[in-house]
């Protein structure tokens, strides 16, 4: 408590002599990765284990099942939804180009760049969300239809539910860089969301070839 | 600019309650997860002394199978999920921003939704006692026992909730605690100079960044079962009941670790201290605890063997290979403490108390590692014995211990020691009535999680002796409390470093300053504070 | 202290871990958490030594 106290009654001119602990966090802590970037990778690390508990669910009914897709239900059959899933792919895939477009842009310190492929990015993010509740709603079958329907909603359920969260994420990066918060030296939310988008999109083309491709 | 923001009257309008609430402080934090935890662990206690009350004698005397169905269940979710992790994280987060000369944590804001998280879901948990009922099929959740069919009710679905919260705010801790220690250590502290408690911590956090989403996944899937008609479990249905526990465990195997290794970091604090010699072998410890946590990852199903349908040698043979590191800790810790100038403080009491009861917990958990023996002893008593010798006997004493320990640091005056050595021997000598017999009672075949038993199945006097034994604990927390009581009313106050210990954390003032430390020593090796105070450091060089 | 190489091991050990589990036990699920825990252990160890100060 004493020094605690004496640190805070003796306030000097400026201020910051009671936050200065450079001693303690010189160039030595600033370098390596960015404290922010760091734990978003590290949250993608805790994601894959997520998917991958969802993953093994899958590999482990499919691999116990006779037949796959299960008979009973025609719908099973998803290659006539190759197209459209393929077509929300390629959005998908160019929403992370035009994600990293604007990460570059902002490491050249272009703001405009920045929010121009942002809005692109969450444009694409939107119609991939509302192209894959379309092809729900054409689908003849619902998660309670057996282990096919409870595997299929589930996986492409929690991918939508990380693409609203990249969403989400997007959305308050396009606002702050529209009130000019980033430049070329500090970025660092940029850097988190793009990585997290680029980690969404991976987990997609992961689902788009097993689902739909190898049915 | 910044003067106006930052004047003492502005801290000052800000103390008291408001104060705790909105902290980010991460010693703050520290002190709320460690009190929230100490809460659950009275909570998980009187859950406990109800089962035991009951199983005291054969018939039923004080309630029905489904309510004790839900306290045996909410003991052990409470006791593992809202006191021990918790608990283990809030020394980690008062601790080892100091050990590592750090002004605070990496993300101070997660740190406090990673606490806030605790109480809420904690709530969300017990909120089925009053709603028809908690949940009641094992904290093991086994399907299809914990399906919509057979565990109807909302109380199951609260504890989905409430664990999926918890493990949230696990994993924000663990990705807290990582960046921290890579990126926060003060210049010269090096990764191979940071105190063992800060490698456990690190090993920890792996685990919970990569076990815990496991274990989110498994209750979605089990949630979607329950709820919307899922057949991830149900067999009836095309599922498979079996994936439950494969996905389950392999969480909640690396989840043994979460809650121990913490615990042997408190210990190898301790007992360098209070034998006044280094840590013995440190290199060697950190990578049996590097060991321990990557062999945690692949031994999940030696939980299990009497399923059938694991690859038995496979299982059995890494659970075996998992034992090696632990010698090599017991190897460190003894010859610590060999020719030492051993001095017996109520932390170091119970440190011992976590060498003596932990290795126990380890021997007895080996048997059961061998096949043929597990499938004689699997689900019966004797599993109970194991796993209370190394979460009480370990975990517990290694919590307490760490409490005597850092109680001056935390609020500068010492605990009393009188008070505090009563307290291990008492708690000590219910702990081994309590558990010791249920060694003997799963030998004889009682199985875990009965209400009842026959009187002539020979189980009654063991029973007896274990239920006096659980109330004798319950009487050796009253000294603690009342000993916190009176310590921070009139307790000794003590300086800086009361014990002559080893780590950073005893160079600042008790308890240190905001942001921690006013200076630092040069660090040099794993024991700065002990360099400096016998003036070995080294001269100094690029200053 | 580690060259940021020297982590693909981590990922090179346990997918070998894994492959011997796979030919043993011909376990799917367990051997896709064991291949993911591979990637991830290997992402979380590669940028923690990529990402930390250099001793």
């Amino acid at each position: 408590m004493t020094a605690g106290a004496n640190a805070l009654t003796a306030v000097p001119e400026t201020g910051e002599d009671i936050l200065d602990v450079s001693f303690l966090a010189d160039e030595h802590a600033r370098s390596g990765i960015s404290n922010p970037v760091l734990g978003m990778i590290l949250f993608i690390a805790s994601e894959v284990m997520f998917f991958a508990g969802l993953f093994a669910a899958y590999f482990n009914i499919r691999s116990a099942a006779p037949v796959w897709p299960p008979t009973g239900n025609i719908e099973f059959d998803l290659h006539p939804h190759l197209a459209i899933a393929g077509f929300l792919t390629i959005m998908l895939v160019t929403s992370s180009v035009t994600c990293q477009l604007g990460l570059w842009a902002i490491r050249r310190g272009d703001r405009t760049g920045l929010v121009r492929a942002f809005t692109i990015t969450i444009v694409l993010g939107v119609l991939f969300l509302a192209g894959q509740l379309y092809d729900y709603s054409t689908l003849g079958f619902g998660i309670n239809d057996g282990p096919f329907g409870s595997t299929f909603y589930t996986l492409t359920g929690f991918h939508g539910a990380h693409v609203f969260a990249g969403l989400l994420m997007l959305g308050v990066i396009l606002y702050r860089g529209t009130a000019g918060q980033f430049s070329a030296r500090h970025h660092d939310a940029v850097e988190a969301a793009s990585l997290y988008w680029h980690f969404v999109d991976v987990v997609w083309i992961c689902l788009f070839s097993l689902l739909y491709i190898l049915g | 600019m910044a003067t106006t923001v930052l004047t003492p009257t502005t801290t000052r309008a800000r103390s008291g309650l408001y104060d705790w609430l909105t902290t980010t402080d991460h010693k703050k934090i520290g002190i709320l997860y460690l009190t929230s935890s100490f809460i659950f662990f009275l909570i998980g206690g009187i859950l406990a002394l109800l089962v035991r009350t009951e199983l005291a004698q054969p018939g039923l005397q004080f309630m029905g199978e489904a309510s004790y169905n839900q306290f045996f269940t909410m003991h052990a979710s409470v006791m593992l999920f809202l006191f021990v992790i918790p608990m283990l994280a809030g020394f980690g987060n008062y601790v080892v921003p100091l050990m590592i000369g750090a002004p605070d944590m990496a993300f101070p804001r997660i740190n406090a939704l990673s606490f806030w998280l605790l109480p809420l879901a904690g709530t969300i948990m017990m909120l089925g006692f009053f709603l028809g009922g908690s949940a009641a099929e094992g904290w093991t959740s086994y399907s299809p026992l914990a399906n919509a069919k057979y565990s109807p009710g909302v109380g199951t679905d609260l504890w989905i909730v409430g664990l999926i919260l918890i493990g949230t705010s696990s994993i924000l801790g663990g990705i807290n605690f990582l960046v921290t220690i890579f990126k926060m250590r003060a210049p010269g502290m090096t990764m191979f100079r940071l105190p063992i408690l800060v490698w456990t911590i690190l090993v920890t956090s792996v685990l919970v960044v990569l076990g815990t989403p496991v274990l989110t996944s498994a209750l979605i899937m089990l949630f979607i079962d329950r709820n919307y008609g899922g057949s991830f479990f149900d067999p009836a249905n095309g599922g498979n009941a079996l994936l439950w526990q494969n996905v389950f465990w392999f969480y909640s195997h690396p989840a043994v670790y979460i809650m121990i290794l913490p615990g042997m970091g408190i210990v190898s604090e301790i007992i360098p201290v209070f034998s006044r010699k280094p840590l013995f072998g440190y290199k060697a410890f950190v990578f049996a605890t590097c060991a321990i946590g990557a062999l945690g990852f692949s031994v999940w199903a030696h939980h299990m063997f009497t399923t059938g349908s694991v690859y038995l040698p496979f299982f059995s043979f890494m659970t075996f290979l998992i034992a090696v590191p632990t010698g090599v800790k017991f190897f460190n810790w003894i010859a610590t403490m060999w020719k030492g100038k051993i001095e017996f403080s109520a932390a170091m009491l119970f440190a011992i108390g976590f060498l003596t009861m932990f290795l126990i917990g380890g021997i007895n958990g080996a048997f059961s590692a061998s096949v043929p023996v597990d499938f004689a002893i699997n689900s019966t008593y004797w599993i109970v014995a194991h796993i209370h010798y190394v979460l009480f006997g370990g975990s517990v004493f290694a919590i307490f211990g760490g409490l005597f320990y850092w109680f001056p640091k935390m609020f500068g005056v010492k605990l009393n020691e009188t008070l505090g050595k009563i307290q291990f021997v008492i708690m000590f000598v219910g702990f081994n009535l309590t558990f010791f017999p249920m060694h003997e009672l799963g030998l004889m075949g009682m199985p875990r999680r009965i209400a009842d038993y026959s009187p002539a199945a020979g189980w009654t006097d063991l029973n007896l002796v274990a239920t006096i034994g659980s109330f004798i604990v319950a009487i050796s927390v009253l000294p603690f409390l009342w000993n916190v009581f009176v310590s921070l009313r009139s307790g000794e106050r003590v300086g800086d470093d009361p014990w002559e210990a080893n780590t950073l954390e005893w160079a600042t003032t008790s308890p240190p300053p905001p942001y921690n430390f006013d200076r630092l020593p040069e660090i040099h090796s794993e024991r700065p504070v002990f360099d400096e105070r016998h003036g070995r450091s080294l001269p100094a060089s690029g200053h | 202290m580690i060259r940021p190489r020297t982590t693909l091991l981590i990922t090179v050990v346990i997918l070998a871990v894994s492959a011997i589990y796979f030919a043993l036990s011909r376990d799917v699920t367990g051997t896709a958490m064991l291949v993911a825990l591979s990637i991830g252990m290997g992402l979380l160890g590669y940028t923690l030594v990529v990402g930390s100060p250099r001793d």
